[in-house]
């Protein structure tokens, strides 16, 4: 009986921690052979890696311990693709069917973008970033264990375009 | 007299053995690239110390753990069939593990890797300034000497000794 409810727990979670980056994972299918998109991804494993670099000061030891608990990072991006209203509209429609959750949202005259999440018992488990501009499309899946706190440092370190609004949450939280 | 050469084949034949799995990793890569077209490279720790011209210890420090690294310079006809995504596949069927992967556009970069009690090994591919590489790396790498070096390099204490 007690093997059969661990066995039940690994399962949900493994189920869990395959959901997390689906969204994104399905782009990155569709858009796998499509040259004007630019498709990253960094495993868990990379990330385990921080947890051997040194820290200097003690925000470095906070830093690399937050990059440490991430599972993954996905990016689909394009610069210069016709139907990126389209793209970003779908992709938008797409986040809110798979019940994400809206963090943020920045509108401006050259570009479109939102930040959503799925959250865990308190634990943010996916950020989402979507971006679209009048040719730019970008699409971004952050998982793992994400600690709020450090996200905009976390997103200054990986220099991501758009990632870097994620900083006006710490201002809207101060 | 025959104990000893007993002992001495047994032990020659459990280094072989204990070998013998890297050098079949090794072998993937050597299957896929060299065609005669390609330009190969292959360093060693005392290889790697010896182009740190400045003689930086961070980056002494991030290779000494390294016990082989191959580079290969792929040529035109390898670049424009992309046949070195082969690499990445290769290793993922023997087990390596994915870091990066990174394509379309102009970007085309893969980090697999493996660690092992014997020995961690990591191979991929990247281009830079139009060129494509194909690598294969055995050994260790000292993780965490990487943000010191990068600070070296920002200071420009570690002069750049790559084309």
């Amino acid at each position: 009986m007690k093997k059969g409810i661990i066995a039940f727990v690994l399962i949900i979670g493994s189920m869990a921690a395959m959901a997390q980056g689906k969204l994104v994972a399905n782009y990155f299918d569709d858009l796998a052979d499509n040259e004007a998109y630019t498709k990253v991804s960094v495993s868990s494993k990379m990330f385990s890696l921080f947890t051997e670099l040194e820290a200097g000061s003690e925000a470095e030891k906070e830093f690399l311990k937050a990059v440490s608990k991430l599972k993954g990072l996905k990016i689909i991006a394009a610069d210069s693709i016709p139907n990126s209203a389209s793209m970003y509209k779908k992709a938008i429609n797409d986040v809110n069917k798979a019940g994400y959750e809206e963090l943020m949202s920045v509108q401006d005259a050259e570009e479109n973008m939102k930040f959503s999440i799925k959250e865990k018992n308190g634990v943010i488990e996916e950020l989402l970033m979507v971006a679209g501009g009048k040719k730019r499309f970008v699409l971004l899946s952050l998982y793992g264990e994400i600690d709020l706190k450090n996200i905009s440092k976390i997103a200054q370190a990986m220099k991501v375009e758009g990632l870097q609004n994620l900083s006006k949450l710490d201002e809207s939280s101060n | 007299m025959k104990a000893v050469t007993n002992k001495v084949t047994l032990i020659a034949l459990f280094l072989g053995l204990s070998i013998q799995p890297l050098l079949a990793q090794e072998q993937i890569i050597k299957d896929l690239f060299e065609t005669g077209n390609e330009k190969k490279y292959a360093f060693y720790a005392s290889t790697l110390r010896m182009v740190n011209l400045t003689k930086n210890k961070e980056y002494n420090e991030l290779v000494n753990g390294i016990d082989k690294l191959l580079v290969y310079s792929l040529d035109s006809a390898t670049i424009a069939s992309k046949s070195y995504k082969k690499v990445a596949d290769a290793y993922l069927n023997e087990g390596f593990e994915e870091y990066i992967m990174a394509f379309g556009g102009d970007i085309n970069i893969a980090l697999i890797g493996k660690e092992n009690k014997r020995a961690n090994e990591f191979a991929g591919y990247t281009n830079m300034d139009g060129n494509t590489f194909a690598f294969y790396l055995r050994g260790s790498i000292a993780w965490e000497k990487i943000p010191s070096l990068l600070k070296s390099i920002r200071k420009e204490e570690f002069l750049t000794f790559l084309p």
